[in-house]
């Protein structure tokens, strides 16, 4: 990092106090757009990392531990303090013992009159450098068949779309790259296999936002499989997302019921529950009475809200 | 000397002495600070809770050993900080202690057009999540940074490191966290 660079990162991070330092930084951003690009991108950083990110102690659990170690220290204090002792005496004693032990030894290798003749010792540990291995598939016909996914950790995953293309280079360490164009079923699967097997939600949402771009009808089985099996509830709710279009499918409608009856997030069961609302089913009725005796309140509010919105615009 | 530190000196004398009230006045200032580092760093209220009570235990035992040249609050953080290590370390489920390992390398897209644009609120999650996966010290480092608002210095300090290798832990981590979600 350039000196500059280094200023601008302590500044954003505020580690400058001087406002003329800290002027002269801002001036010389300001003149470079090159060195703005950068201050900007480390405000974003610095934003990214605000305090809503962080754990707050409440009150309660603080006032408790005050409580338990105001008994604790005054336990402490009764004890006898062996640290100071061994500060007062045992430390003396210990130099004392060390004084004598190195004349002992400093003694007897003088009278002995050997010398360290060992040659210098070579280190049986043999490391060998591990060969780059560069597979490039294009093309992939077989993705699934050809190579086993599982073996492969998703790495920097990197979706590109140039114009009908795809390419997806999942995993950087072979650089295993899959091209192929759109509906080419090597792609259609891995995208599909990316969402259904991958365990970084990062991943899942890049995947997704491809799957978007390139809608293939084989998605949706998909998509309504991570809405209703995805462990991370935003994947789950995108998927919803991502099949809103589907609302005709009998398949999706069931699927969206499921959600408002069992999803463990309750902003999911609500956004499935509005969704239903809006595709006027059979499943919408459904899905509003059980909503109504539901035991979450906010549920059944949220509930309530969606249908008298609905009546109003009929 | 200024005034504050004239009164932290006297409180600390009396402490030393046994004054156990005096102590409790000491540590009031510093010990929600505390409390939520170890709660950051533990991610468990009964692990916090736990390693409160066992630093402040060991800065009232060792209060006769602070050297009052340095400051008060970066020793206590610095014993917080080494509790809240062991008490990680002797966890059945952590994973190995190094600064690498739990650098993750998936890259994760969160500019998603459209339907699929994450909210604020969402992207803290993430965030939260990608703050997770960072190692120990990187995680440490993070918090009293972006939490604390510490300086480099102070965290040095804090941590027994040099301010150079706390930048850099603290710069990793940033580079780790963007890179996964690419906000």
């Amino acid at each position: 990092m350039s000196d500059i660079k280094d200023k601008i990162f302590d500044l954003v991070f505020e580690e400058i106090e001087s406002s003329d330092e800290k002027k002269n930084i801002l001036n010389a951003v300001e003149k470079d757009p090159e060195l703005k690009k950068y201050y900007n991108m480390l405000k974003k950083e610095r934003s990214l990392l605000g305090s809503g990110t962080f754990e707050n102690v409440s009150d309660e659990l603080l006032e408790a531990n005050r409580e338990k170690l105001s008994v604790s220290v005054s336990a402490e204090s009764k004890k006898i303090n062996f640290t100071e002792i061994f500060n007062i005496y045992g430390r003396k004693f210990l130099q004392y013992a060390a004084v004598i032990l190195l004349t002992f030894y400093a003694t007897m290798y003088h009278f002995s009159g050997k010398t360290n003749d060992n040659g210098p010792v070579e280190s049986g540990i043999k490391t060998g450098a591990i060969p780059y291995q560069n597979v490039a598939v294009v093309s992939g016909e077989s993705v699934l068949e050809g190579i086993d996914m599982s073996k492969y950790k998703v790495e920097n995953l990197n979706i590109d779309e140039t114009g009908d293309e795809i390419t997806i280079d999942f995993d950087v360490s072979t650089n295993k790259v899959i091209k192929g164009s759109k509906n080419d079923p090597a792609i259609i699967n891995t995208l599909k296999y990316l969402v259904e097997n991958e365990n970084n939600s990062g991943v899942k949402l890049k995947t997704m936002k491809a799957m978007n771009n390139n809608k293939d009808e084989s998605f949706t089985k998909t998509l309504i499989k991570a809405m209703l099996e995805d462990k991370d509830p935003i994947i789950r709710r995108k998927a919803m997302k991502m099949v809103a279009d589907q609302i005709g499918q009998k398949e999706v409608r069931e699927a969206l019921y499921k959600v408002v009856l069992n999803d463990g997030d309750e902003t999911n069961r609500i956004q499935a529950l509005s969704m239903l609302e809006e595709s006027d089913s059979e499943y919408a009725g459904k899905a509003i009475r059980s909503a109504s005796s539901d035991k979450s309140e906010y549920f059944r509010f949220k509930a309530e809200e969606i249908n008298a919105n609905d009546e109003k615009g009929r | 000397m200024n005034e504050l530190k004239r009164i932290e000196n006297e409180l600390i004398d009396k402490a030393v002495k046994g004054d156990t009230k005096a102590f409790d006045k000491l540590i009031r200032k510093y010990d929600r600070q505390i409390m939520n580092l170890l709660l950051n760093i533990l991610k468990n209220e009964d692990d916090a809770s736990d390693a409160y009570q066992n630093t402040f235990i060991k800065v009232y035992n060792s209060l006769g050993q602070f050297n009052r040249e340095s400051s008060f609050y970066t020793w206590v953080y610095r014993i917080a900080v080494n509790t809240a290590y062991s008490f990680y370390s002797k966890r059945p489920d952590h994973a190995e202690f190094d600064e690498e390992i739990h650098s993750s390398k998936e890259t994760q897209d969160f500019q998603i057009a459209g339907e699929l644009e994450l909210t604020d609120e969402e992207k803290r999650e993430m965030v939260k999540k990608e703050i997770e996966k960072l190692s120990l010290q990187q995680k440490t480092v993070v918090y009293m940074k972006s939490f604390e608002g510490m300086k480099f210095k102070e965290i040095a300090e804090a941590m027994s490191l040099n301010e150079g290798t706390v930048k850099k832990y603290f710069f990793r981590a940033v580079e780790n966290i963007k890179n996964n979600i690419e906000i």
